[in-house]
């Protein structure tokens, strides 16, 4: 799901920025360090919207950094067990398949894929096909999936997905 | 998991269901609602009140349900029964299938957390994160098999290195044809050269018919994908099916994979590699002859601690030339270009080697090269000194490597006359063709397989199929060594012979009537002239056998005529394998880092005992401060060795007739142990002659005169080549604690 929140963060910045531009070199800064990171409570940082506030900068004793507190506010997406999204499938192998949600990926294990949807590793690149031939998923098919599962590390999240549910699957164009 | 019982809540009252949401057999998760009910009157059967969801609060799947619409239901009852998820597959340890975190259900379970799931197989060999449970992948194992054999394939997995493509760090010409550049590493790594063997493409294409086809690799993952890419651009021939050292298992084998990917055994899975140490003495191993295209480059991914017998002679060359091309960019060349000059001197520089028929020589170049690359380099200096410094013979062993540059300047003219040539050279210079006999013996494996199939009804392994079908190639041929086997071995422990029967030939100790091929080191042995008398009986160069070994064919034997001039190699090239046959498999499991380097497998006891007395003289004469005990030990093992092979050059001058056979050992030794032990036992040499040699005494730690001259290295080059060999004394050393540890671990 994506949020728009309020969110803060310390900008560190060194001595040599000091000067006429200092605040820009701040929010320049916080765009690159904050955006495309992710963080467990809220997921992903998709895009700053606005930065609202740079603090009072402090200068660190003996170095001479100053850190600067900033609030801003940014897109997040942070998904959920149970919430159903759209992906991009990646690889599809006898096990499963993996899909992308944006910076998320997400594994489908070959038994929460629908039991009339055999694994064909014959066709390049394999697939898993419906018995009547009708539906089709491989690399680069849009899928709409359920999350069951998240895995939350220190670098990213990782999702196990179903597609053993209504209305999910193959999204058709 | 077990299973679970779902019950009506206690404490309340009894309920009617309405209507149930599920089925049997469906996964429910928490939450999931079950059915419909209504509170009714206890005592009455009348329902009142509102409709009410029943939800689940765990996860599985259904097995039964236990009460029908319209009954009622008293607080306590069991409703269903539900199996819990059993969590067959795990990805980063999440179940697959219900979503639960693993590590989070461990918790204060102790040790339950590893029992929690079965899931240990990594199936996908580039997601070692993704694993499956025994059973599962024992499944997916079955379905895979069932698919292979109803396309009527097999599977086939394939090494890169050296089998394949050749891949080199060194500074190459940028205009070699054929030949990828590429950094793996960003735009400041060190660049990497592929060279795909020739006809690769063409394999692969055709091989992907009969085999479906995987890549297994020690090369890092990245490496192996981009190699892949290189390969197979679309995909069509590995897809994913890529193993990499990241998904290895075991730093120094790749048998443990092979269980993992194949759950159902290897009974369809057909190898091709360089290297049979890797695979443990597996059966389903083809041994491919290493393709080696850049010079002075063995295998780069080559397991730690475990390069090749014929590369492990590289890498301390690789190290020095790593050294020199900081400096010298050039050094590579200078190289080629000295061993351009030697190729065509081998002769009469140096007797004792192994001479080649100019007709073969460019048929064996490759398999040669890779024998004798350090052989060739010592031959290089050893020339290159002869040129500079006639009186500079006896110095050979010393020589190596370093020699290259002390005697840079020297050779410099050399190396620019020989620069262009040279160049061209390595673009057309390689007549590998090896590929083409692989397809074939491949082609035969499979067949094999499937008229197995068709007429015995019932598969065979390929672990089985494959010794049948190299035990085809000589069938039939009856084989008398001569000169051959050394008359203290017995024939059936020597490896001309286990080649020889691995490839279904008959092997007898004397010629017979039946005998129908002589194999034969060289003319005018006794068995040799009587084979002559015998028009049946055709007689040929070792070499002819270890063609055949390479090729899995039948060689046609004029190719190979007994000659004085063309002596052939004793002891097979390293690829031709000869896994033992099925009966004695179990008694030689893998070839272990001591039985292939330590010299003391191939003495007799007597030998050693004499050894051990020759050390105790010399410490007694100079109180050694005890180096490295392993080290010294090897080394003099390696004197004497030396000096047998003195004595012997000196019979081999006077009477050839014996030669053959004393040698032999010598020779395999040799071999055996790298290039660098003859340096390490010239250098142990030293000591005897002049205790006080300063060198010697810096080697051993000890100080050194302040006012040290190091006299004059136009005279003697030795000193400050000993200097670059410490580069080569912590090699030996390290080799020495692999077999510390290896006799440890025993």
């Amino acid at each position: 799901m994506f949020y728009h929140i309020s969110l803060e963060h310390e900008i560190l910045l060194h001595p040599r920025y000091f000067g006429p531009q200092l605040l820009d070199t701040v929010k320049q800064k916080l765009y690159t360090e904050v955006e495309g990171t992710c963080t467990g409570k809220y997921g992903f940082v998709v895009a700053v919207t606005t930065i609202d506030n740079i603090g009072a900068g402090i200068i660190q004793p003996g170095q001479g950094f100053v850190v600067y507190p900033v609030k801003y506010k940014a897109i997040v997406f942070r998904p959920f067990k149970g919430e159903v999204l759209d992906a991009i499938v990646t690889q599809v192998n006898k096990v499963g398949m993996f899909a992308e949600i944006g910076p998320l990926s997400c594994f489908i294990s070959h038994h929460s894929i629908p039991a009339d949807m055999q694994f064909c590793p014959n066709i390049n690149p394999p697939c898993y096909k419906s018995k009547e031939e009708d539906v089709i998923i491989q690399p680069d098919d849009e899928i709409r999936l359920k999350i069951v599962g998240t895995r939350v590390d220190a670098t990213g999240i990782f999702a196990i997905g179903t597609l053993m549910d209504d209305y999910l699957g193959l999204v058709c164009n | 998991m077990g299973t679970i019982e779902i019950t009506f809540p206690f404490g309340g009252q009894p309920g009617k269901i309405l209507k149930w949401r599920v089925r049997m057999d469906t996964m429910i998760s928490a939450g999931r609602v079950l059915f419909l009910y209504q509170n009714v009157i206890p005592g009455t059967e009348d329902s009142k009140g509102p409709e009410k969801k029943y939800r689940a609060t765990r996860f599985g799947r259904i097995t039964k349900i236990l009460a029908k619409e319209g009954d009622i239901i008293q607080p306590g009852q069991v409703i269903m029964i539900l199996e819990g998820c059993k969590h067959p597959t795990v990805m980063k340890d999440l179940c697959a299938e219900c979503g639960v975190d693993l590590r989070v259900e461990g918790i204060g379970k102790e040790n339950e957390s590893t029992k929690i799931s079965q899931a240990s197989v990594p199936m996908v060999h580039s997601v070692p994160e993704l694993k499956v449970c025994p059973e599962l992948a024992e499944k997916i194992g079955k379905e895979d098999e069932q698919r292979l054999l109803s396309d009527r394939k097999l599977a086939l997995l394939v090494d890169l290195d050296q089998t394949i493509v050749h891949t080199t760090n060194d500074n190459i010409p940028p205009n070699m044809k054929d030949v990828y550049h590429y950094q793996l590493y960003g735009p400041n790594s060190p660049w990497y050269h592929t060279r795909l063997r020739p006809n690769t493409r063409h394999f692969l294409s055709e091989m992907s018919r009969l085999y479906e086809l995987h890549i297994c690799t020690f090369g890092a993952r990245n490496y192996a994908h981009t190699v892949a890419a290189l390969l197979d651009k679309d995909g069509t021939l590995f897809s994913h099916r890529i193993l990499s050292r990241d998904e290895c298992f075991d730093p120094a084998s790749k048998t443990a994979n092979l269980k993992a990917l194949f759950p159902c055994g290897d009974d369809l899975v057909c190898i091709i590699d360089d290297r049979e140490d890797v695979w443990q003495g597996c059966g389903n191993l083809v041994q491919v002859k290493p393709y080696h295209f850049f010079r002075h480059t063995g295998d780069i991914h080559a397991p730690p601690g475990l390069e090749k017998n014929d590369i492990s002679v590289l890498p301390d060359l690789q190290n020095i030339n790593e050294i020199c091309n900081d400096e010298n960019p050039t050094e590579s060349d200078k190289n080629d270009a000295s061993e351009l000059l030697n190729e065509g001197n081998t002769i009469d520089n140096n007797p004792e080697k192994e001479i080649k028929d100019k007709d073969k020589e460019s048929e064996h170049e490759l398999v040669e090269k890779n024998e004798n690359t350090k052989d060739d380099i010592k031959n290089n200096d050893n020339l290159n000194l002869d040129s500079n410094n006639e009186n500079k013979h006896e110095d050979k062993a010393s020589e190596k490597g370093n020699e290259n540059l002390t005697l840079s300047e020297s050779i410099q003219d050399i190396k620019i006359a020989n620069k262009n040539s040279d160049e061209n050279n390595i673009i057309d210079e390689d007549d590998d063709d090896y590929l083409l006999y692989l397809e074939d013996i491949l082609r035969r494996i499979h067949t094999k397989f499937y008229t197995t199939i068709e007429k015995e009804g019932g598969r065979k392994s390929l672990r089985d199929i494959i010794p049948r079908v190299r035990a085809q190639v000589l069938k039939g041929v009856y084989l008398t060594f001569s000169g051959l086997i050394p008359t203290h071995q017995k024939l059936h422990q020597s490896r001309a012979y286990k080649v020889a029967r691995a490839f279904g030939a008959e092997v007898a100790q004397d010629l017979s009537d039946k005998t129908t091929h002589l194999v034969a080191i060289r003319p005018g042995t006794a068995k040799a002239n009587a084979a002559k008398k015998n028009p049946n009986i055709k007689i040929v160069n070792p070499d002819w056998l270890w063609t055949c070994a390479e090729r899995w064919e039948h060689v046609d034997e004029r190719l190979f005529p007994l000659t004085a001039k063309a002596r052939a190699s004793r002891i097979p090239p390293p690829h031709c394998s000869s896994p033992e046959r099925i009966e004695e498999l179990e008694n030689n499991i893998g070839v272990s880092f001591a039985n292939s380097i330590n010299p003391l497998m191939s003495f007799t006891p007597e030998e050693i005992e004499i050894m051990d007395k020759e050390v105790e003289e010399d410490m007694d004469d100079q109180e050694l401060d005890a180096p490295v005990f392993d080290t010294e030990d090897i080394d003099d093992d390696e004197e004497h060795d030396k000096k047998t092979r003195h004595r012997d050059s000196d019979s081999d001058d006077s009477s050839k007739r014996d030669r053959s056979n004393a040698n032999e050992p010598i020779r395999k030794k040799k071999k055996l142990s790298n290039d660098s032990s003859d340096n390490t036992s010239s250098e142990n040499d030293t000591p005897d002659d002049d205790d006080d040699d300063p060198v010697t005494r810096f080697r051993r730690g000890e100080n050194l005169p302040d006012d040290l001259d190091f006299g004059d290295n136009s005279q003697d080059s030795v000193e400050d080549l000993e200097i670059m060999d410490n580069e080569d004394e912590r090699e030996w050393n390290e080799m020495g604690a692999a077999l510390e540890r290896e006799f440890l671990s025993e």
